[in-house]
């Protein structure tokens, strides 16, 4: 149970963290927030599976504590997903920024809308 | 982008040749124990683009369609290994593993599910290096429009997993 | 245990990879996809008569047992909702054969086609809370795909908006899981309708369903998460939004339908009477919305968020009727509204625009359009005996007969109101004549095909409703009959 205290606020600064970037008006710390986001989420889906110091999520010869695998499992898929989805997103802000020569919101607005 | 960094460009080949040997370390025994096609993936990709990083983008042009395909290739095996299953009457994913002796290595054991994960391993590989050459290559001066479009298809190509 | 509940999904993999193999290929392409997705066809086909004829059908991906491994489990609601996206997707893809322009074709339309409706199937087929949300990402990642294909100014600016939501709900939809999965150590839907019941904390169990309603009603755009809806569906090419817009919408719906049905009924007592009042403000600012704009597609787009209200209407009063009601009514809204996206699509190609404004006089140069237009315009605003007043006509009388006449009310408000903006299009885009001078068109009548095929679909669901309802009234049984689903999924008797 001790471990799970300090990964619980750690998951809500990441979270805090992260919205306040999504709000932000700069493409770039929109995508760095979400990136955030998901790295507290992924903590917290850690931390659901019950945390045990030392405990590995893998069966094998010579270990004695186990915490649920699942968890684990789904984070790792979670991350995928989120890995895939950073790329995209990188791959939009930039051609954006290629396009117009800058990623704050404020300076596309309108300038986007006239095409 | 080139960096003319000498201590880089003379670090770099020595440190390829272990971080792959790594990676398929981490491959071989993500069957039972941590590591697997993901974490192996990522770590080649981490060495290409080292290459990438060292000796500029010369080394990776004109080779975007190879690691576009590199994508759809492992998304074809992994598939594979999930439907020929259905085909022989068992459930969707059903994985089989079987023993092998081969000399001097001993008892191997052969698992269906490695063959799931070399798919995904090339998924990652091609994924990861065709988004960093994608965001890369339009960087420089000859605005190539495709590399850009190359990035996104790149990440749809997840949708494998 | 059959295989056939993953055919759905496996053979659009399959397609998407070959697809993406064979892009340069254009012709290759088109012929492969539609021999695909008519072979899925018959395949959802089978599945919907299989399931009619046994019960609910289950697949273990690699053998797992039930509460452990991936579970698919197919019932009505499922079967029906799989064979509509096959349908859509079909007449859709005929439809972009003859209207996209060649750079998109080669750049993996055709694939990032397929790998949607993988996603799109897979979660109308699922039965596990995780696994519903790998199909929700494929599904998006292929549409942030289609909808960025071609990367113009503005197709970029909607992509990353349209991203970065769908990318925080599904941060949300994560930590929901992660709660629920605290709380009872399961995932699979099944397990948890029996396991939620069981948890001492209930309080967390209604914070579960409050976030699982924003997430879903975010991905269905319900009132008052909308917002970034017509935005994005005005964004890419006109065909890729009637895909989006008949489809899309309603994989959240679905979602919300089971989840509630499942999960949250009979846990968390304030379900209902939050998704009547979220169903009412989604019709009706839906619909004022769409009065509002002058735009073709903007104006179909807000009638998504409209009737996407109604559909919560029938959830929300929860009666064998309304339920059958509002499924019938997600099948006439597939159905109608891609019909209507793609009239829309006609149009632009026909003159180059969807500014009601500058439009007129398609009536004159295109009549065949024009009937289809009328047709589906009627039938989603309910005028009988078209196939939308049957489905209004159920949800009516469900409501009625349960005292809620305040939806009532508003329901049938906002179908008059629905009827004045589908004439206001007839009016000014079909009707009045103008001088503005037809494009020279290639494939113009296979397009008009695609759509009359998918109109037809909808006058068969309006004049045989008699055929059809049978099955929406299973699906809405079987939705009700939570018990029989948890039977059919962890084997009779396991829930004690």
């Amino acid at each position: 149970m001790g471990i799970e205290i300090p990964i619980l606020l750690l998951v809500g600064a990441l979270l805090t963290t992260g919205v306040y970037l999504v709000l932000d008006r700069t493409l770039l710390r929109v995508v760095i927030g979400l990136g955030l986001l998901s790295n507290g989420t992924h903590l917290l889906l850690l931390s659901t599976g019950g945390l045990e110091e030392g405990a590995a999520p893998v069966l094998a010869h010579g270990v004695s504590t186990v915490v649920d695998p699942l968890p684990q499992a789904l984070i790792l898929t979670a991350i995928v997903i989120s890995f895939g989805v950073t790329a995209l997103l990188l791959t939009i802000s930039y051609g954006v920024y290629e396009r117009y020569r800058s990623d704050d919101l404020r300076e596309l607005h309108g300038r986007l809308d006239d095409e | 982008m080139k960096r003319d960094s000498l201590i880089f460009m003379t670090v770099v080949p020595w440190v390829v040749p272990v971080l792959l040997a790594a990676s398929l370390m981490l491959f071989l025994k993500g069957h039972n124990a941590p590591g697997g096609g993901f974490i192996a993936g990522l770590l080649t990709a981490v060495a290409l683009v080292l290459r990438l990083l060292a000796y500029g983008s010369e080394s990776v042009r004109g080779k975007e369609s190879l690691y576009i395909n590199l994508i759809i290739g492992g998304l074809a095996i992994a598939a594979t290994t999930a439907i020929v299953p259905t085909l022989l009457g068992y459930p969707f994913f059903t994985h089989t593993f079987g023993h092998v002796h081969v000399a001097l290595l001993g008892d191997i054991e052969l698992a269906s599910a490695a063959l799931f994960d070399l798919g995904v391993y090339l998924v990652v590989v091609g994924n990861v290096v065709t988004v960093i050459v994608a965001l890369t290559l339009s960087d420089e001066p000859p605005s190539d429009r495709d590399a850009q479009a190359n990035g996104a298809e790149g990440t749809g190509a997840q949708d494998g997993h | 245990m059959s295989n056939l509940p993953i055919i759905p999904v496996a053979l659009p993999l399959v397609a998407g990879i070959v697809l993406a193999l064979i892009r340069e290929r254009t012709v290759a392409s088109r012929a492969v996809s539609l021999l695909v997705n008519c072979v899925g066809l018959g395949v959802a086909w089978s599945l919907m008569m299989k399931v009619q004829s046994e019960g609910i059908q289950t697949l273990g991906f690699g053998g797992w047992a039930a509460p452990y491994g991936i579970f698919f489990a197919v019932d009505m609601l499922s079967a029906l909702m799989v064979l509509v996206t096959m349908v859509v997707s079909t007449a859709t893809l005929l439809f972009a054969c003859f209207s996209l322009d060649e750079f998109r074709e080669r750049r993996f339309f055709y694939a990032f086609f397929q790998f949607l409706l993988v996603g799109v199937n897979g979660s109308f087929l699922t039965g596990d809370l995780f696994n519903l949300f790998v199909w929700f990402e494929v599904l998006l990642i292929s549409s942030y795909a289609l909808m960025v294909l071609g990367s113009e100014g503005y197709q970029l600016q909607e992509t990353f908006k349209y991203l970065v939501i769908n990318a925080v709900s599904s941060m949300l939809f994560l930590i929901g899981v992660a709660v629920i999965y605290s709380l009872t150590g399961t995932l699979n839907m099944a397990d948890l309708s029996v396991k939620l019941a069981l948890v001492e904390d209930q309080g967390a169990v209604a914070a579960v369903a409050v976030i699982f309603m924003m997430v879903f009603g975010l991905k269905g755009g319900l009132f008052p998460l909308y917002m970034w809806l017509p935005r994005a569906y005005f964004a890419p090419p006109t065909v890729i939004s009637a895909l989006f817009g008949g489809l899309l919408t309603k994989v959240g719906v679905y979602a919300l339908f089971r989840t509630t049905s499942l999960m949250f009924v009979d846990n968390v007592p304030f379900t209902l009477p939050v998704l009547i009042v979220v169903s009412a403000g989604t019709m009706f600012f839906g619909v004022l919305g769409a009065l509002a704009q002058w735009d073709f597609k903007r104006v179909l787009s807000y009638h998504i968020v409209s009737q996407i209200g109604y559909m919560i209407m029938g959830l929300a009063i929860y009666t064998p009727l309304a339920l059958a009601g509002a499924i019938f009514y997600i099948v006439h809204h597939i159905l109608v509204k891609t019909a209507l996206f793609l009239i829309a699509a006609a149009v632009e190609k026909l003159r180059g625009t969807t500014n009601l404004a500058r439009l007129g006089g398609v009536m004159e140069s295109r009549p065949a359009l024009a009937v289809l237009f009328m047709i589906a315009g009627l039938s989603l605003a309910g005028v009988p005996p078209l196939s939308g007043f049957v489905a209004k006509l159920m949800l009516i009388r469900g409501g009625l007969e349960e005292q809620s006449y305040f939806i009532v009310v508003v329901s049938v408000l906002v179908s008059f109101l629905t009827l004045f903006s589908m004439m206001k299009i007839f009016r000014y885009g079909f009707w009045r004549s103008s001088e503005s001078a037809d494009l020279d068109e290639t494939g113009a009548g296979m397009r008009i095909v695609a759509t009359s095929v998918l109109v037809g679909a909808g006058i068969v669901l309006g004049l045989g409703a008699v055929w059809v309802l049978p099955y929406a009234e299973l699906a809405a049984e079987q939705m009700l009959d939570t018990q029989g689903y948890i039977d059919a999924v962890l084997g009779p008797g396991a829930s004690n």
